[in-house]
């Protein structure tokens, strides 16, 4: 059975048909792709499928059963880790603060009013900065980090509840190309090592093509195509959406969009 | 109790080192609201000066001076208390007096029997002071809501009007000067019907709103206890909507000069006030104290100039009758005491601790331009007061 | 209540709602353009009817009166601009609210200013030229002025939505409105801006109050009534919206003509004085509006204002040198009581600057960590001392049962009251807060029979051994290093974290599972418990408890307290809360003109210590690198 399965999502802003009849899904240990130009719905789905969004119709179902329109609290319980577009992480907190808060919710620590914070799944926590390479950072304030780093400890911090689906809003925004290689290895990784299926969004083509399982393309909030790296290369919508008629990924090879 | 051993044993050590000097002067502690009710209390400070200056030029009393120590009470209960402390423990003063509004002179005088030190409340116009939460500790000088309602009854009564509109400040003041009225009305005109009550909040009346309900409630007279800006917002907006055309207002204090000056040629003519007529008043007494107060001011008295004026001198009276500054003698010293004031002649009760000092009951005029009192009288405060014997009923069996 | 009577009862209500549609609108064009909450603005109105007073009785005549009003409000203008530029431009980097610790001051200050320039006396203007009289409208009079009131409202409505959709200056303001970074972006002059806005803001409130001098006294009172009158209508309004100040200003003023024409009515079994509602009509008009509506009638949700202060530094647990210093600080405290003979007011004092103490620590703990800005503190603080208090009046309870008692009113008011304001956030929050101060207010102050109105409750002073200060002192003593402490430790265990969780990021916080609705409703009602205390505390220490202690201006009291100290470190609101409270006492007793005193050291303080106190010090400390 799929880990996820979307059927018919969709929904509207206004006259805007952001996310417009969507159905795909994501098998255990699939590293999924969706790609497709700004505008064309990709945070949209996530934010519906983390329940930040309430769909204005179709289904979310994890592992078989129906979230759509659960709080994204709800949806987080049952397994499923985000990463926001616009990295968000608690300013005010040490590194491995924000890897402790999040555990702590995950074993529902989270109206304890008495042990102090820093000595409690302290281990835990510098482990799951010790998988993104954030160890070394663990008692500097979050604040003071380059975006990167704070990039890598949404991921730490997503991976807390030991989730079985990891949604990922453009991981690597605002990286460089050695950086976004490294952390969506470091990604690839974990799905490898712990079975996890994650669904991500990504702008460079290189990177998706070298490591994605499985790509989806969206644009104008519906799903183009779906397929490995080899059909979506070749599937003339695909191209026509993101180069209009004529040209091809591999005229494009090395530029990033 | 070691730890309190300790204590007591450290203190007495340090108390040594810091001896209080001898004193020369009597200390006299004085609270009031001096920045929310500076428009009475500013020339009540000043009449508090000018009775300092008088006797303190004659030697003062016992052979020492008279210091004031005046604080403000930040027009709050529980800071008034705070400042009594203040002034008691770290000042040292051998009495306190003062305040104005009803509430906080309530806290103070609670205050003065819990720690056994005198108060005179100068201004305050509860009755509660001195009856139903009335102690053994506090006097009080002002003529009170139930004298100064019951001073104007007679006008009330007298118009012969069947219905009646209301209308009051919604705090101790305002409600119980209403329900004075009411009962007092009640008892002598069975028949009275009050059609309309209106209690705007202190300070902030909708005054063109409440004179249109006042005149839509159709009534033969009106009862007034607003004051203030409440009062000059009310008058103006009952004058052009010829609210008190053809009907007959029974006022309390609006003569007053502190509510009465500010309406000048709005004055509403005609209505029964309680006041203060300062330049009408020939009586010796009371020229006197307004020459005294315009030479050293340079300014007229207000009734708050009256009120500090005699309690300041009520204080060293009392305490040259109690030959003494002990709480216990000044209590027993002010029962029955009597004194001259610019309104002549009183005395404070010692079966309710209340001044019989009474005020002025008129006529409101336009005199050039001018708010002012006419056909006045002076209304003993001792004749308008229940009999000893009913205000002992009134007080807690332990004021007595 | 004939239907005639009604319907000209509505028309009175219009005058009225133009008087707060001026002093609203302008206090509503600042806070959306600068986000800055001008608590003088009330004063700036004041300060309109006063100078207009002046130029009416000084100059006279048409031109001294109508002249005079167009005068002030230009007047009124530059002094709102010179605000901006001498005051709050220098503090824009500080912390979010710290401004309104600045505009608290100058209240302080333009107060005692009238004072000193007016006298203390009301001073009531003439009637307007050329609109003396009054006209016939259903078998009534109404004044003339009241009806050229009634219009101008709604004409200065239309100049102002016309200059701002038409208006370069307008577009900009509407933009800034909207998202105030971008301005910044777009290159335009930011202080410029500000200035201008603040002189518009300024010159409108001025024109208001100008405009009162017809119809009521100049009086040193109106500030206050003003700003609180102003918060409401823009708050039910829509922050930002002119046209929802409008409307805003327009439903509160006929709900207050319509109880007032309604008086009193008897239903038989209960006798109602509606006029009575007028005290608490436009707070309860708020508290419904904001439940229904959380951004007001006409109100945008607001962007998430991005703060341009430095972010706070993540909590340690106390260095040892803070923990010496505390453990010296309390052993002086424990030292007080040697005082007892020779310093015995040093122990009143003592037990009101720890109960102040309590006070602002348990405000802090929402408004910091929790940023929720809390307006409304002193509902708690009065629920847990009318609490204690009516426990002794009618129960008789011992004061022990009394105190304790205590904190669980307040804990159970702010569980209610705490229910809807986490709903909202930012100013919303902050104004509901209010409302709900406001209510709890009223309420007391109605319920004559059981919480004795206006006179409060009297008489409720400890039993001995309580009875001496410096007994009492030490038992105040112990109970705000409980307080403290168990404030300081929650914020430290799990439950405070997610509370600042939920504050830096509620996306994120909700994402990995925290209820932060849930969370920070707890928060404030473990905060409005905890000050409770203080509540209880404070009965006993001075024999009785009254109204005032719910008074808005004790909630301020509170927010200077945190905002005084630091809002950001976690020691601020115990030094900001000691530091007022002292300043209180010995400024009151130095000088007549005292609030204008407090007002120049607290700006003093303001422009010294942008960060708060113990906020500046952290900053100094950590720019040295730590210290050893
Ligand atoms: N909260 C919102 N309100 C209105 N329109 C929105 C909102 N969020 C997204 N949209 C619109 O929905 C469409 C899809 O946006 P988005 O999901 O962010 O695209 P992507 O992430 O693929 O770039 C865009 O046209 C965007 O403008
Ligand atoms: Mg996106």
């Amino acid at each position: 059975m799929s880990v996820l399965e979307l059927r018919k999502l969709s929904k509207a802003f206004g006259g805007v048909r952001a996310v417009n009849e969507v159905d795909f899904a994501i098998q255990p240990g699939e590293f999924l792709a969706m790609i497709g130009p700004n505008g064309a719905g990709k945070s949209t789905c996530f934010n519906m499928i983390n329940g930040q969004l309430p769909p204005d119709s179709g289904e979310i179902l994890l592992d078989g059963q129906n979230i759509a329109g659960l709080a994204p609290r709800a949806i987080w319980r049952r397994g499923v880790g985000r990463t926001f577009q616009v990295a968000a992480t608690f300013s005010s907190m040490t590194v491995i603060e924000n890897v402790q808060m999040a555990l702590l919710s995950h074993s529902g620590q989270t109206y304890k009013l008495w042990r102090p914070v820093a000595a409690m799944h302290r281990a835990r926590a510098l482990d799951l900065l010790g998988q993104v390479g954030m160890q070394d950072a663990a008692d500097r304030p979050s604040r003071e980090l380059a975006y990167g780093d704070v990039k890598r400890i949404e991921l730490a911090i997503a991976l807390a509840n030991e989730p079985k689906l990891l949604l990922m809003d453009e991981p690597t925004a605002g990286m460089g190309a050695r950086e976004r290689n490294g952390l969506i290895e470091l990604v690839k990784r974990l799905v490898v090592e712990r079975g996890i299926s994650v669904l991500f969004t990504e702008h460079s083509m290189d990177v998706v093509f070298a490591y994605a399982d499985r790509i989806i393309v969206l644009a104008r909030g519906r799903v183009i195509a779906d397929g490995n790296a080899g059909d979506i290369r070749d599937n003339a919508k695909v191209q026509e959406v993101y180069f209009g008629t004529g040209k091809t990924f591999a005229e494009q090879h090395g530029v990033t969009p | 109790m070691s730890t309190r051993h300790l204590y007591l044993a450290l203190a007495v050590a340090v108390g040594l080192a810091s001896q209080a000097s001898a004193q020369d002067t009597i200390k006299i502690g004085e609270l009031n609201s001096y920045k929310t009710q500076s428009a009475f209390l500013d020339p009540y400070k000043k009449g508090m000066e000018l009775a300092l200056d008088e006797i303190n030029s004659k030697g003062g009393v016992l052979g020492k001076k008279l210091e004031l120590v005046v604080r403000d009470d930040g027009t709050n209960p529980g800071e008034a208390v705070r400042v009594a402390e203040e002034l008691v423990t770290r000042e040292g003063v051998v009495m306190i007096a003062g305040t104005f509004l009803s509430h906080i002179g309530l806290a103070v005088t609670n205050f003065a029997a819990q720690k056994k030190v005198f108060f005179l409340a100068a201004e305050p116009l509860t009755d509660k002071i001195t009856w139903q939460n009335g102690n053994r500790y506090t006097y009080r000088l002002r003529a009170t809501t139930y004298m100064q309602t019951a001073m104007l009854m007679p006008a009330a009564i007298a118009a012969k009007k069947k219905r009646w509109a209301l209308v009051y400040p919604n705090f101790e003041y305002g409600q119980s000067a209403a329900e004075n009225f009411k009962t007092l009305l009640k008892k002598a005109q069975p028949d009275v019907e009050f059609v309309t009550e209106q209690a705007p909040p202190l300070g902030k009346i909708d005054a063109g709103a409440v004179a249109q309900a006042i005149d839509d409630a159709k009534p033969d007279a009106i009862f007034n206890v607003l004051f203030g800006g409440d009062l000059a917002k009310f008058v103006r907006e009952g004058n052009t909507r010829g609210v008190f055309k053809d009907r007959p207002v029974v006022s309390l204090l609006s003569g007053e000069p502190e509510y009465l000056d500010p309406l000048k040629d709005e004055t509403p003519v005609g209505w029964v006030v309680t006041g203060y007529p300062w330049d009408k008043i020939k009586t010796p007494a009371h020229t006197a104290f307004v020459d005294a107060y315009q030479k050293k001011f340079s300014d007229y008295p207000r009734l708050g100039s009256v009120v500090g004026y005699v309690t300041i001198k009520s204080i060293a009276a009392g305490i040259a009758k109690a030959k003494s500054t002990e709480t216990e003698k000044l209590v027993e010293a002010f029962a029955g005491l009597q004194l001259d004031s610019p309104f002549g002649p009183f005395s404070y009760r010692a079966s309710d601790h209340q001044a019989t000092m009474g005020a002025y009951v008129g006529k409101l005029a336009l005199e050039g331009g001018k708010g002012t009192m006419v056909d006045f009288k002076y209304v003993d405060g001792k004749d308008v007061l229940p009999s000893d014997a009913d205000v002992k009923k009134l007080r807690p069996a332990e004021a007595n | 209540m004939t239907f005639s009577a009604f319907l000209f009862q509505a028309l009175n209500g219009l005058s009225t709602a133009s008087g707060l549609f001026f002093i609203a609108v302008g206090l509503s064009l600042i806070f959306g353009v600068t986000r800055i909450i001008n608590i003088a603005h009330g004063s700036l109105y004041m300060l309109g009817t006063y100078i207009a007073y002046s130029f009416a009785t000084k100059i006279g005549g048409v031109f001294g009166f109508w002249g005079g009003i167009v005068a002030t409000a230009l007047i009124v203008g530059v002094i709102g601009a010179l605000i901006e530029i001498l005051l709050l431009r220098r503090i824009y980097r500080a912390p979010e609210l710290f401004q309104l610790l600045a505009t608290f001051a100058l209240v302080l200050v333009f107060n005692d200013m009238a004072l000193w320039i007016w006298g203390p006396e009301d001073l009531l203007g003439p009637r307007a030229p050329g609109l003396r009289g009054s006209i016939e409208v259903l078998g009534r009079r109404l004044p003339e002025y009241d009806l050229f009131l009634a219009l101008i409202g709604p004409a200065v409505l239309l100049i102002l939505h016309f200059a701002l959709a038409k208006t370069r200056f307008g577009r900009l303001i509407r933009a800034a409105t909207q998202d105030r970074e971008m301005v910044g972006a777009l290159g335009v002059n930011q202080a410029i801006l500000f200035t201008s806005v603040f002189a518009l803001g300024a010159a409108l409130a001025g024109l208001g109050g100008a405009l009162q001098v017809a119809r009521e006294p100049a009086n040193l009172a109106t500030d206050l009534v003003a700003i609180g009158d102003a918060f409401v209508v823009v708050v039910v309004g829509g922050m930002g919206s002119i046209s929802g100040a409008y409307l805003a200003a327009v439903i509160i003023a006929e709900v207050k003509a319509l109880c007032i024409g309604i008086g009193v009515v008897d239903f038989g079994f209960i006798t109602v004085n509606f006029s009575k509602f007028t005290l608490v009509a436009e707070f309860l008009v708020m508290a419904a509006v904001l439940i229904a509506r959380p951004y007001g009638l006409l109100g945008k949700p607001q962007g998430a204002v991005r703060s341009i202060a430095e972010p706070e530094e993540p909590i340690r647990p106390a260095t040892p040198m803070l923990k010496m210093l505390a453990v010296i600080v309390l052993a002086g405290l424990m030292g007080l009581p040697l005082l007892a003979q020779t310093q015995p007011y040093l122990l009143i004092l003592g037990i009101d600057v720890l109960i102040a103490v309590i006070f602002a620590t348990s405000l802090h703990f929402i408004m910091g960590p929790g940023g929720m800005h809390s307006f409304g503190h002193a509902a708690y603080f009065g629920l847990g001392a009318y609490g204690a208090a009516l426990l002794v009046k009618w129960l008789a309870v011992p004061m022990g049962i009394a105190i304790a008692a205590a904190p669980l009113v307040a804990l159970a008011g702010a569980l209610l009251f705490g229910w809807f304001a986490v709903r909202l956030s930012g100013v919303y929050l902050a104004m509901l807060t209010l409302a709900f101060a406001q209510i709890v207010w009223a309420a007391v102050f109605q319920w004559e029979g059981f919480t004795g109105g206006s006179n409060g409750v009297i008489g409720v002073w400890p039993p001995p051994p309580f009875d001496k200060a410096w007994v009492y002192f030490v038992l105040t003593l112990l109970l705000t290093v409980i307080a403290v402490l168990l404030l300081r430790r929650f914020l430290f265990a799990p439950f405070g974290y997610a509370m600042r969780a939920g504050r830096d990021s509620p996306l994120r916080a909700e994402a990995i599972g925290i209820d932060v609705k849930r969370v920070h409703w707890l928060a404030f009602a473990i905060a409005g418990g905890i000050c409770g205390i203080g509540g209880g505390l404070f009965a006993f220490a001075k024999g009785s408890i009254s109204p005032e202690t719910i008074s808005v201006g004790r909630s301020i009291d509170g927010l200077v307290m945190v905002l005084l100290g630091g809002i950001q470190t976690l020691t601020g609101p115990i030094v900001g809360g000691s530091l007022y409270a002292i300043l209180q006492d010995t400024v009151m007793r130095q000088t007549e003109y005292w609030r204008a005193l407090l007002g120049i050291i607290i700006l003093v303080l303001v422009l010294a210590f942008p960060q708060g106190i113990v906020g500046a010090f952290a900053a100094l400390w950590r720019k040295r690198g730590g210290g050893p």
